[in-house]
Parts: structure tokens; sequence; C-alpha cells
């Protein structure tokens, strides 16, 4: 089910590159150290934490660490000098301000329930993603035609929004998270979307549906502080364009990996009942994130290190999911590794609001794909499938396959 | 014996806490805020409800041991 490979060129080895150098005046800095000085792709310079204590601590107490910088704006040359913050901007507010939009998300994202209650709607997408790929010309591109059509059908399933609209989505999204887009390009992508989002408010309100927005917008007014329409904007944009394009590029991260692990493979398809630590452990374990930003707000110390007020913190999520002190033979991936309480999905009141989602529908593909799709192989040589360069989540750019045939779904 | 507290105050309703000790931790159905159902659950619960506390995002959850 795999083609053999050269260890050094695993992709996982090949993204794991770090985007940051040392910061002018601390050549001496270790980068793998507790705390490093560095100087970030946007050219500021952060105290980068590294120990998996220190990063919980940095995201999870506020009254030291804002999150007003943004979170990923360190990777982003056109982010800086910092413009002020826009209406319901959730992402760069702290306490009080942050919990009213958060709150709003969880309760759409995050119960169990509503998650449960979306797992036929996942599955049914899963599987008709896999009939479209039986009869098409091959080798087929996994990421374009199976990652991305699924995770962007789960959101516009829960958004009731129509697929074929998900041009508009997938512009935003990538102009995001796009390292060298200029700013003219990026605000064009963001404002289509936006004027997408303000007519789905409209309909909404006039039409309310069983939908996150709809839902959203019914609470909201039932509340004391109503949203507005600028904050319900940004609610919109986010549901829609934050959360389908980081999960099509870890599944297809995933199942590169496997083609590069055949023996974990072999121990997934032996027991499928391992994909839920599975796709916690692929989480835990692949280089998919550049660290979260965070600002100090008081003089404080991390490991030693004396921060002052203003000074930037990069809160090394996935160095610290790879801290030996806490998972044990950090850099083996195991898929049955149990605990597994990483910090790759974020911690403290920021922490990924779609997290619960993404794991239903990681896992779901997986299982899916293991079962229906058991001849599928890499269409070329591993260490030959390229990269994302341009995007801040590294990853595989394409992921060309070849298999025999797509087994029968299973009946409901 | 563990004995739970909850600082709803906190509470982001991420959902963690219902999904790994669903016979614990409840959410309230309007704000997804966490409920607790058992705050001194059986023993066979420990393990479930010590990996809620440890995945909560934010700190939600408090565990005293009693002997």
């Amino acid at each position: 089910m795999s083609v053999s490979t050269d260890l050094s060129a695993r992709a996982v080895d090949r993204a794991r590159g770090c985007p940051f150098a040392a910061a002018a005046g601390h050549e001496e800095t270790d980068l793998n150290g507790p705390v490093a000085r560095v100087r970030t792709p946007a050219g500021i310079d952060a105290w980068m934490v590294n120990r998996y204590d220190d990063v919980r601590d940095v995201l999870s107490d506020a009254t030291r660490f804002s999150s007003g910088a943004g979170s990923i704006n360190h990777m982003l040359p056109r982010m800086w000098p910092p413009q002020p913050m826009e209406p319901g901007d959730f992402n760069r507010m702290d306490g009080a301000e942050h919990l009213r939009f958060r709150r709003a998300f969880g309760i759409e994202l995050g119960a169990a329930k509503r998650i449960d209650g979306l797992r036929p709607a996942v599955q049914r997408i899963v599987d008709e993603r896999l009939d479209a790929i039986a009869g098409a010309e091959q080798p087929v591109d996994l990421h374009e035609l199976f990652s991305k059509p699924v995770t962007t059908a789960v959101i516009a399933d829960l958004m009731d929004v129509p697929y074929e609209d998900r041009q508009l989505f997938h512009d935003s999204a990538s102009a995001a998270l796009d390292i060298n887009i200029d700013v003219e390009t990026a605000t064009a992508a963001f404002d289509k979307l936006k004027a997408y989002v303000r007519k789905l408010l409209v309909d909404r309100r006039e039409n309310p549906g069983d939908d996150a927005l709809s839902h959203i917008i019914t609470r909201s007014e039932a509340g004391e502080k109503p949203f507005t329409d600028d904050e319900l904007e940004s609610i919109g944009f986010a549901l829609i364009s934050a959360g389908f394009d980081v999960t099509a590029g870890m599944l297809t991260f995933i199942m590169l990996t496997l083609f590069e692990f055949p023996d974990e493979m072999a121990r997934l398809v032996e027991d499928p009942s391992l994909a839920p630590t599975a796709v916690d452990e692929f989480v835990r374990y692949l280089p998919g994130n550049v660290g979260i930003l965070r600002q100090a707000i008081v003089d404080t110390e991390i490991a030693g290190v004396q921060i002052k007020a203003g000074d930037y913190v990069l809160a090394g999520i996935g160095a610290g999911s790879h801290d030996a002190e806490v998972f044990p033979d950090p850099e083996k991936l195991d898929l049955a590794r149990t605990p597994n309480s990483h910090l790759n999905f974020g911690r403290g009141p920021h922490a990924c609001v779609g997290q619960q989602l993404a794991r239903l529908e990681l896992r779901v593909a997986l299982e899916t794909v293991l079962r229906r799709v058991p001849s599928l192989r890499c269409a070329v040589p591993v260490s030959e499938v390229p990269l994302r360069e341009d995007n801040i989540v590294p990853g595989p750019a394409h992921l060309p396959v070849v298999f025999d045939e797509v087994l029968p779904a299973q009946e409901q | 014996m563990i004995h739970i507290e909850t600082d709803t105050d906190l509470c982001i309703a991420s959902g963690v806490c219902a999904l790994a000790a669903p016979a614990v931790f409840d959410q309230d159905e309007d704000t997804g805020l966490v409920v607790l159902l058992d705050a001194d659950p059986a023993e066979e619960q420990a393990g479930a409800v010590r990996e809620a506390a440890t995945m909560c995002p934010n700190a939600v959850i408090r565990l005293t041991e009693r002997a």
C-alpha cells in the first residue's frame, strides 16, 4: 500500500524547517532552547518559547500576554505596521470582550452533541467524494479532488450555503494564509467574501434556518448585547473561510505520511479503532504551525528570561508538542499514543474553536479512505511530492495517487 | 476519590470535557457552557475526568483528590 523511500526525503522532514532566524544582537541564541530570541519573516523580533509548560502558560494567561497583535501576523510582512482593530476582529481580543464571541462559536462548533449530529453528513460527504474520484482519470490529485472538496462541503453544509460558491471561499482562505501576496490582492479577495456574507446575513435574518449563522443570530438577538452587523460579518467570514483550508491541508499531509510510514499504515488498517488517537497523533507530530503570536502587557519572566511589557512572545506549540518531558519518544509517530495532550490546537481562551469538527472530519475521512480504497498508493516517489511554499501552514501542495478500485460505501 | 469543581466564568464552550467524559460533563443547550453532572464521580470515571481536566483549553476544571 505504499512505496519505500529514503527516510531523509520524507515530507515531514522536508517541511520541518524553522522559519525563524536568530535576532540581531542575539546570534548565539539557541533556536531550540527554552526561550530563543528570533527574527520572524514579518521582520519583528520576538521571544520564542519552546517548552510545554511555558507554551501553555503564555497561551492561557491573558493577564500577562495579549492577543492584540494577531496570532499569525509575525509571519505576514503585509500586516506591519499593525493596523487598528476592525469591529468584530475577535482573534485580536482579550478577556470578556473576546469571550462574548468565543462562546457564540463554541456552542455551534464545540458542543459534543452538535458534533455527533454532524457525523452522518460528514460520512455522506466523504463517501460522495470517493464515488466521484472512482471514475476520474488517474493519477488523481487527492488534495484538489478529495481533501479540499470534503472540508469545503462540510463547511457549506454547516452554513447551508451552495457548494458551487466555493471558489470565493477558497480565494479568501488562501489569501489569509499566503505569506507573499500583496495587500491589494488579499483585500480584494476578502472584500468579495465580506459582500457575500453581508447578503447572507440579510437572508438569514429574514429566513432563519437550521444553520450555524442563523443559530448565532437568533441566540445573539435573545441575549443582552446582540452582535452588530459588522460583528456578525466577522463571525460569518470566519466560519466560512477559517476552517476548511487548514483541515484540508492536514488531511492531505496525513495521507502522504501514511505512504511514508507503511508500518503505521498497516497498523491502522489492521485496527481501525485507532483512528481517534491516530488523528491527534498526526496533529501533534506533523509540522503544521509556526507559533502563535502574543504581546506581553506587563514585565514578566519565562524560564528565567526577563520579558518586558510590549515585547512580542511566540508560543511554540509545535516545539511544546515535542517536549520530551511530556511526550515519551516525541520524534516517534505512534498512532496509539495515549495520553496525548498536545498543544497544536492551541490552548487558553483562543484555542481552536473548530478542533472537534476537524477531529471528526479527519477521523471519518481516514477510516473511510482506508476501508474503501485499500489499493491507494502514491503515484510518484514520495520525495517528489511538492510542498506548499507560499502558505504559512506547511504541507503537500498536491498529492497524486493511483488505485485499482473504490469499494462501495457502507450502508448508513 | 476525585472531587470536581468547575469555574463557568472561564468556560469557552469548547466541548472537550463532554467529549472526554460524557457521564460527568454535559453542556448547556443554549450556551454550550459546562454543566457538571457529577461532582464526585465513581472511580472508574477517574481516567476520563483527568483527561478532560488536562485537555480543557481554559483550565475550567479543578480536581482535588480525596482519600
